[in-house]
């Protein structure tokens, strides 16, 4: 049969009338209850998100602009993804995503995942997926409470992208544990990866438990199970520009130990939420140097290791609404009303101890003469982040943050393009969130 | 031409069945009552689906208007203050005239008494009256006048013939109508636990489905799974024993096969796959119980 716009009419109305015939049948395709179809204990729902943001910033994140350290501003899109999720009878959980990467202004698929929970004691999960490493790393980045997550998320690796695995979950009344092993998704020059499974490992428990309060203790663990691989420290002080300026701590070369675990705790009193997290990692390796010289091979090895340890309290208020505390991914996430503020203010504290053989000379990713003034010495990160969310609905939301850090051991004396080197970063950021 | 026929037919038929739709229904006859009003046709509700509704609607004021305003055949809140009271009809606005939506109202039968029997809305009721007492009003679809009937037990023998009383207890036990309370509330019917169960297991193991008739559908329900899982072998005491019976009954439920027969009515065998049983559990669905503002959750809050 010729396909015009007649036959799709005549499509249309054969399909309406087994929309009748068939009343498990049920679709929604607004933006409060989204763009889904569901029949035969069955859906699949299309999902999008956009938030774009104008950053501000100035000092060090703004080390690589033309004028080095001017206070600068960038619109960017921090996130745009678009795909479908749902469940195949009850038991077969899916997801597909494409992401947008503002760098290559390329799509990719982020998330290509299928489960089985089918049986009582555990469900099962095979593909790409995030694995919820952490509370504020478990929360969707759609219901962070800043603009960015805090900066120990930048020096653990428990939330890296991963390019396939396996998970195994399951929750009660009051917990929740997840186990998974996965390999790291790289980008295709990266040189010296970690083709290894990676191993992680999460468990949440609730002891408090009501409409109104909340008390979550939580442990996550990972171990990069690493394979002499290249491991890079460094963060972007939740500062997202289009140069991308990063500061670089320290690498490891041919990587023997990664592991790194967080310790959870939060609490929630109806609009009040206290969180704290704190993070322990620890990075060995060596970097091992082969010469030949006049017909004699001579192997150099310097061992290389780093020690990180730090962590956040925040405190939010949520005027007149509280946010949803999910039991079995043990994590917080949209309010539970909407059109309303939610202040909010963050104190983080981060310690980088490399060694001088693992520590970085150029600590800016995109220009030279930031350097430390002790290579051998640790780095201390002070961060303070205070800002607002406003909660339109559930499609839409704003956040504006500003953020403060300070980072010790900066060698100031240094100039890039006679500017004075800064030991500071100021950034103020205003997001629009638009997601479905 | 032929292709524009063909669609001219489709649309005809769709519109004629829509009509059809319209119009096979009796004309509705809704009256506005109070909740003291009304007299039961069972002798059990859902305890904690009651207890539920209340503590969410304590949580969230306007789910009480938007529920009232959506039962009661006008379709959701438009506006209410912190002053409105659901005695006062006056003091907060739904977005349609009350009973304009009459397939949503819930449903009486006047007996040889002239009172009103509830045939449809147990809970709706019981909740009215715990929550702003008899005088609150109710709108009501008036299904069937038997004010002329000669006697009571005529009055009740229809009610049974037409499946639209439910004379058993707690335990499934038959009860005799004379033993019905003259009132429709929490404190005057039986606590029926799993008539609650089967509140908190939609979607979870069963979803009703759009089209069914089958009327007491929860309770029929209800009554095959205490087969398989009695009542009294379920904890049901705390937020964590009840989520665990909950799981125990989702299971005996999506086991059984899709032709088992739940109840036989009028001659005709409903099947488990006509009362929407799953074929597994949407474990989506049973962790939205427990989350922090998952119904079990809320339910075993309130009062702490």
């Amino acid at each position: 049969m010729k396909i015009n716009k007649y036959n799709l009419v005549l499509i249309f109305c054969f399909s309406s009338q087994v929309a009748n015939a068939n009343d498990d049948f049920t679709y929604s395709s607004n933006l409060t209850d989204g763009f889904g179809v569901s029949a035969y204990q069955s859906s699949i729902a299309l999902k999008g998100r956009l938030q774009y943001d104008v950053v501000n910033f100035k000092d060090y994140s703004a080390a690589s602009q033309d004028t080095p350290f001017k206070d600068s501003t960038n619109g960017i899109v921090r996130r745009g993804n678009i795909g479908v999720e749902g469940n195949l009878v009850n038991i077969l959980p899916y997801e597909v995503r494409l992401a947008y990467d503002r760098k290559d202004r390329s799509w990719d698929v982020d998330r290509a995942w299928a489960g089985f929970t089918g049986w009582q004691f555990a469900d099962f999960y095979f593909g790409r997926d995030k694995f919820g490493f952490g509370l504020e790393g478990a929360t969707s980045s759609s219901w962070a409470l800043a603009a960015e997550r805090p900066i120990m998320y930048d020096l653990t690796s428990g939330r890296d992208d991963i390019d396939y695995g396996y998970a195994v979950k399951t929750s009660g009344s009051n917990y929740s544990i997840g186990l998974q092993a996965a390999k790291l998704k790289y980008d295709s020059g990266d040189k010296n990866i970690n083709d290894n499974f990676g191993y992680y490992g999460r468990l949440t428990y609730v002891p408090v438990l009501s409409a109104n309060q909340i008390l979550h203790l939580g442990f996550s663990y990972h171990d990069a199970n690493p394979d002499k691989n290249d491991t890079k420290i460094a963060t972007r002080l939740e500062t997202r520009t289009r140069n991308d300026d990063k500061l670089r701590f320290a690498d490891v070369s041919n990587t023997t130990k990664d592991d790194e675990a967080i310790i959870e705790l939060g609490y929630q009193y109806e609009s009040l939420r206290l969180q704290s997290e704190y993070f322990y990692r620890t990075v060995k390796g060596a970097d091992i140097e082969t010469k030949t010289k006049k017909g004699v091979t001579t192997t150099t090895i310097d061992e290389q290791n780093v020690r990180l340890d730090g962590g956040y309290l925040q405190v939010s208020y949520l005027f007149d609404s509280s946010r949803r505390y999910s039991v079995a991914e043990g994590k917080w996430g949209k309010p539970n009303k909407f059109n309303t503020f939610e202040p909010f203010y963050r104190f983080e504290y981060s310690s980088i101890k490399p060694n001088k053989a693992a520590s970085k000379k150029q600590l800016n990713n995109n220009v030279d003469g930031v350097n430390a003034v002790d290579r051998d010495d640790r780095f201390v990160v002070k961060s303070s982040v205070l800002g607002v969310n406003y909660f339109y609905n559930e499609n839409l939301s704003f956040n504006v943050s500003y953020i403060h850090s300070h980072i010790s051991n900066i060698d100031t004396s240094k100039s890039i393009d006679d500017k004075s080197v800064k030991n500071s970063n100021d950034t103020l950021v205003a997001r629009a969130q638009f997601i479905f | 031409m032929k292709y524009l026929n063909y669609v001219l037919l489709s649309l005809l038929s769709v519109t004629a069945q829509s009509w059809a739709t319209e119009n096979v229904a009796n004309t509705p006859s809704v009256i506005q009552l109070k909740a003291a009003d009304l007299r039961p046709t069972q002798p059990s509700i859902g305890d904690q689906q009651v207890n539920y509704k209340i503590a969410s609607y304590v949580l969230s004021p306007k789910k009480l208007y938007a529920d009232y305003c959506e039962d009661n055949g006008a379709e959701g809140v438009e506006s209410f203050t912190e002053k409105s009271s659901l005695l006062d009809l006056n003091s907060f606005k739904c977005l349609a005239p009350y009973g304009s939506k009459v397939k949503d109202l819930k449903t009486a039968v006047i007996g040889p008494d002239k009172q009103y029997y509830l045939t449809d809305g147990h809970h709706l009721v019981s909740m009215l009256n715990k929550v702003s007492g008899g005088d609150t009003p109710v709108f009501i679809r008036i299904t069937d006048d038997k004010s002329a009937m000669g006697s009571m037990k005529e009055f009740w023998d229809f009610l049974a013939e037409n499946n639209l009383t439910w004379l058993k207890d707690a335990h499934f036990k038959p009860v005799d109508y004379q033993s019905l309370p003259q009132t429709v509330s929490a404190e005057s019917l039986q606590n029926d636990q799993y008539r609650s169960i089967m509140y908190f297991l939609r979607d979870v193991s069963y979803k009703k489905p759009k089209s069914t008739n089958i009327p007491f559908f929860e309770f029929y329900i209800a009554e095959w799974l205490n087969k398989k899982v009695p009542v009294d072998s379920l904890k049901l005491d705390t937020r964590e024993d009840y989520y665990d019976s909950l799981q125990k009954v989702a299971n005996a439920m999506i086991s059984a096969p899709a032709d088992e027969v739940v109840v036989e009515l009028d001659g005709k065998k409903y099947t488990a796959s006509d009362f929407g049983v799953f074929t597994a559990i949407n474990k989506k669905e049973l962790n939205k119980l427990i989350d922090q503002r998952g119904k079990l959750t809320v339910v075993f809050s309130a009062g702490q």
